[in-house]
């Protein structure tokens, strides 16, 4: 209560101001004229005591002003006072204050744009209840790689570890269920999900419920599917208009009913997101080595993930040993969900461009600090004249600040403006970065964009400030106050700073731009940058479909056989893996001669049809390809590599292979192809077996198709055949070779653009800090000048001396800088592609872009400095 | 500003000045003069108060709420400013007074035998 009284008084003195002042001055003159009376009472003259009482009493104002300190609002009147006067100085200098606040609100816009992407990324906690309990539960395989797992071995799993309190199963890869609402067909993404997978995530419906772990009570061979369904906000307010009457209501799925018993909080997402929900129950009709089940667990409540870890370790030994056939050597990794969702290389790419928000606010710092150091010293004659005049130091440090907080605001202001530009577009960029669509300007960036104004603005405020208000102090006399060597040494620090800093970024970004380029330049083995060649994702209804059934067979017999019939077809196919998509399967082959699963080789493998190679361009190196027609028969085409790791120096055509493990079936090898890299245009090549998508006719396939004309005319007479083939299909996306691998380009094009618009916005702040810096030089030396035009100077001799300054500014910038950026490369090299990070083009790059800067920067400059004219120059005064 | 007699009258510290207004208004209520002169005559004019630090003490005692101020008529019939201890005011003569005396006593104890 006592603040309350206090700042009621505060209040009360402020708005009452006038009263109070009337009142004060009451108050002293009474306290004078009896001190009047008492002299005069002792004896004295009215003229005597009048005068001795008011040299007894002192500077009434003074008396005034202490006591006005007292009612507390001298802050306040003073502050409103520095506010007005910050702003006329600011209308006086405009260029100054565009200079400034722009230099800020590029700065902090950029800085908020950035921060906003990582703030939805990385540091903004998942929409998950107690996220830091829910693990991925991954199988290892025998030589170390993270695995998903089978059906059987999730129900042994949930039998036997205490340690989580649910698991849940995902299977793998996501159904797309084409959904039936009045005569049309959309294709929806879907999930199929264990029951008691929102009890992992912690997430209760908005509406409605979620599914109840009981529905799945044991687990049993060919379990009748639960036709419920919970559904995606998003999807909820599209397709129904978000009435909340959804719940209980039939939807149509793949021409089966299903109940929508729950809609999910808006917030809520998984992987590669969701329209709904179904139900998936382990099935033990599965083999245990049918490895498809992603799976997730929650710790239960006093677990760690240490001890959790050691159960399912000895869960998994016991397996092992249970069924050696399938299990022998496998184990289990538990994953904190954070560190799953958002890979190292997400992460640190997060890192590096916070690490780039950091040096662009430094930058705009540093920028705006030498501007208001040459600014104060221009206005060393107006603070001298106040502290003359009996202004304190402080109190002129505090106006300097109250001017330099006003630029910030403003600077924030702008940046807010720019922000507001730049996040829908960043956000709108298709890259695959989880949460990249959680991106938005929100009250976490609005604190971030006042912490960034206020804190930059202290800091570029405080040293110009103390130094000036310290020279100021000098005296009157002093007349060169603005060319104080001090300062100007300063000054020179300031933007030899700013070059250094601009120098770590455009580094940076040279060396992303490095990596992209050899990225982007991979030979990936394949026809990748075609855009002849059209991919359409089909998707068939599991239960209509069956895998490897005649159905599904059949299908895709008449699917590929029709497509090749249009008109403008060269060929068609159909192939397992969307290239540069997935999914991407694993398996073991080894010569039927190897009975040691240790020696098996783990490769790629995808299921295609006989003209996927002609197609695709990969070059059949031996033997044949698939046939499409005939009777079905089994066979292998092999990758050049794993042919010779085979069966070295032995022609491979003819041989047989073991799959999966020396009790697996053996395949004939039919031919051999040229390696590819199909999922990674980075990642090392794995060797790849490809086997007939007839005999491994799977419910999901990609229907390639080249044409003879451009790729666009043909999709929809592709997505014709395929509706055509069943009218319960929706119709499906369609892509060309060359968008998927400009998708797969797409996350390190986002780094290399964000931090490439950083360097471009540094470059501009370092140029305009050289400039001005030089510009004042000059305005400053126009005198010494106009001696050494008039001593025989030559006007190039003039624009040498000025441009010299300016690139010397530059050249120690840039060596700094190259040397700060070399001690940090480190961070930087995890995320590079065939690219050191001591790049010597690179390093030439980025020395030549801010040469050039320097010259533009120091041409005006060095310009007015070979036009000054002798006579007028000696003439002026300073 | 210069101060008459600095080297023989001692400088009177912020908080004591608090102290020696409250209890000067704890006899009744006074206007500033009345204060200054009451100090001074009561410490046999060792204790002189400056016009420039009882103003300042007296408008941010009335800021805390320890003293109330109103307008009234002087002895000699003038509209002066007159303060009263409140209730509050009353209760931090007593911490203040009490802490006073727990200081000087240290003082002269340290005086007397350090």
């Amino acid at each position: 209560m006592a603040f309350l009284d206090d700042f009621l008084f505060r209040l009360r003195s402020l708005v009452r101001r006038p009263g109070f002042e009337a009142d004060l001055d009451d108050e002293l003159r009474f306290h004078l004229e009896m001190d009047i009376e008492r002299r005069m009472a002792a004896g004295a003259s009215r003229a005597e005591a009048e005068r001795a009482a008011r040299l007894d009493f002192g500077a009434p104002e003074s008396i005034k002003e202490a006591t006005r300190d007292a009612w507390g609002t001298r802050v306040l009147e003073e502050t409103a006072r520095d506010l007005r006067s910050a702003g006329r100085h600011f209308q006086k200098a405009p260029a100054f204050t565009l200079a400034a606040v722009g230099s800020l609100a590029v700065g902090l816009g950029a800085a908020a744009v950035i921060f906003s992407l990582v703030d939805a990324v990385l540091l903004r906690s998942l929409p998950y209840g107690d996220p830091d309990r829910i693990v991925r539960f991954w199988e290892v395989t025998p030589e170390g790689s993270l695995f998903s797992s089978s059906d059987r071995n999730v129900a042994d799993f949930r039998g036997q570890i205490d340690g989580l309190s649910h698991i849940a199963a995902v299977n793998f890869p996501p159904p797309r269920p084409s959904f039936g609402v009045g005569g049309e067909r959309r294709r929806l993404q879907a999930q199929a999900v264990s029951p008691s997978f929102f009890k992992v995530f912690g997430v209760d419906a908005a509406l409605g419920r979620t599914f109840d772990p009981a529905d799945e009570p044991a687990a049993k061979a060919n379990p009748a599917p639960l036709r419920e369904v919970v559904i995606s906000d998003r999807f909820w307010r599209q397709s129904f208009g978000a009435d909340p009457g959804v719940v209980g209501r039939e939807i149509e799925l793949d021409g089966e009913g299903h109940t929508v018993i729950g809609v999910l909080p808006a917030d809520f997402r998984f992987e590669a997101g969701g329209d709904v929900y179904v139900p998936y129950l382990l099935d033990l009709s599965v083999n245990r080595g049918d490895h498809r089940l992603g799976v997730f667990g929650r710790l239960a409540p006093g677990r760690s993930l240490d001890s959790v870890s050691q159960e399912t370790a000895a869960v998994a030994a016991r397996l092992a040993s249970q069924y050696p056939d399938s299990n022998s050597g496998w184990g289990t990794e538990l994953v904190p969900i954070d560190r799953y969702l958002l890979s190292d290389s997400d992460r640190r790419l997060n890192h590096i461009l916070l690490g780039a928000v950091l040096l662009l606010l430094l930058l705009a710092v540093v920028n705006v600090s030498s501007l208001v150091l040459a600014r104060a010293a221009d206005r060393g004659h107006e603070l001298r004249l106040r502290l003359a005049l009996g202004a304190g130091r402080k109190r002129i440090v505090r106006q300097l600040m109250t001017e330099s907080v006003l630029l910030g605001v403003l600077g924030a202001v702008g940046g807010l403006a720019l922000a507001k530009l730049g996040v829908p577009v960043v956000r709108g960029l298709d890259v695959p970065l989880p949460r990249l669509d959680g991106m938005r300007l929100d009250g976490r960036v609005f604190a971030f964009l006042a912490a960034a104004g206020l804190v930059s603005s202290v800091l570029f405020g405080l040293l110009p400030a103390l130094r000036t208000s310290r020279e100021a102090a000098g005296g009157l006399s002093s007349r060169r106050y603005g060319n104080d060597v001090k300062t100007r040494r300063l000054r020179s620090a300031l933007v030899m700073g700013e070059v250094a800093l601009a120098t770590v970024l455009c580094l940076g970004a040279g060396l992303l731009l490095h990596s992209f380029e050899a990225l982007d330049g991979t030979e990936a083995g394949f026809a990748s940058r075609s855009d002849q060649v059209v991919l359409t994702q089909v998707d068939l209804s599991t239960e209509r479909y069956p895998e490897n059934s005649r159905e599904t067979r059949r299908f895709y017999d008449r699917l590929v056989a029709r497509t090749k019939e249009l008109p403008g077809v060269e060929a068609a196919a159909v192939t397992t893996l969307m290239p540069f998509a997935g999914p991407d399967l694993q398996n073991y082959v080894a010569p039927t001669t190897e009975t040691d699963q240790d020696n098996f080789v783990a490769i790629n493998w995808r299921a295609v049809s006989g003209d996927f190679f002609n197609i695709m361009e990969i070059p059949l190196l031996r033997g044949r390809s698939f046939d499409d027609d005939g009777p079905v028969r089994h066979g292998a085409v092999l990758s050049e590599r794993l042919a010779a790791r085979l069966w070295p120096g032995e022609d491979p055509v003819g041989q047989q292979l073991r799959w999966i493990g020396p009790k697996g079936p053996a395949i004939d090898v039919i031919g051999v192809v040229g390696e590819v890299r199909d999922m990674r245009l980075a990642k090392p090549e794995r060797m790849t077996v490809y086997l007939p998508q007839r005999v491994m006719a799977w419910t999901s396939m990609v229907l390639a198709v080249k044409g003879k004309v451009a790729a666009e005319s043909l999709q929809d007479s592709v997505c014709g055949v395929v509706q055509g083939l069943d009218p319960l299909l929706a119709p499906p996306p369609v892509t060309t070779l060359e968008r998927q691998r400009r998708a797969a380009l797409a996350q390190p094009l986002l780094g290399l653009s964000l931090l490439s618009a950083a360097s471009g916005i540094a470059l501009i702040l370092a140029a305009i800090g050289v400039y001005g810096l030089l510009a004042y030089a000059l305005s400053q030396r126009t005198r010494e000048m106009g001696v050494r035009v008039a001593l025989g100077a030559r006007p190039f001799q003039l624009v040498g001396l000025v441009g010299g300054d300016g690139l010397r500014l530059v050249g120690w910038g840039l060596l700094a800088g190259t040397g700060l950026a070399l001690l940090s490369a480190r961070s930087l090299g995890a995320i590079l592609y065939e690219t050191s990070t001591f790049e010597p083009a690179v390093l030439a790059g980025v020395a030549a872009v801010l040469g050039l800067v320097g010259v533009l920067a120091s041409c005006i400059p060095a310009w007015r400095a070979a036009r000054v004219d002798p006579v007028t120059a000696l003439r002026r005064e300073t | 500003m210069v101060r008459k007699n600095e080297t023989t009258k001692p400088d009177i510290l912020q908080g004591t000045l608090d102290l020696l207004i409250l209890r000067a208004l704890a006899a009744g209520p006074k206007h500033g003069w009345a204060i200054s002169q009451r100090i001074q005559q009561v410490s046999d004019e060792v204790l002189t108060v400056q016009q420039g630090s009882l103003y300042p003490s007296l408008h941010r005692l009335e800021r805390r709420g320890w003293i109330v101020s109103s307008w009234g008529a002087s002895e000699n019939n003038r509209r002066a400013k007159f303060y009263r201890l409140s209730p509050e005011g009353e209760a931090q003569l007593d911490v203040e007074t009490e802490r006073w005396r727990r200081l000087s006593a240290a003082v002269t104890q340290v005086l007397e035998h350090a």
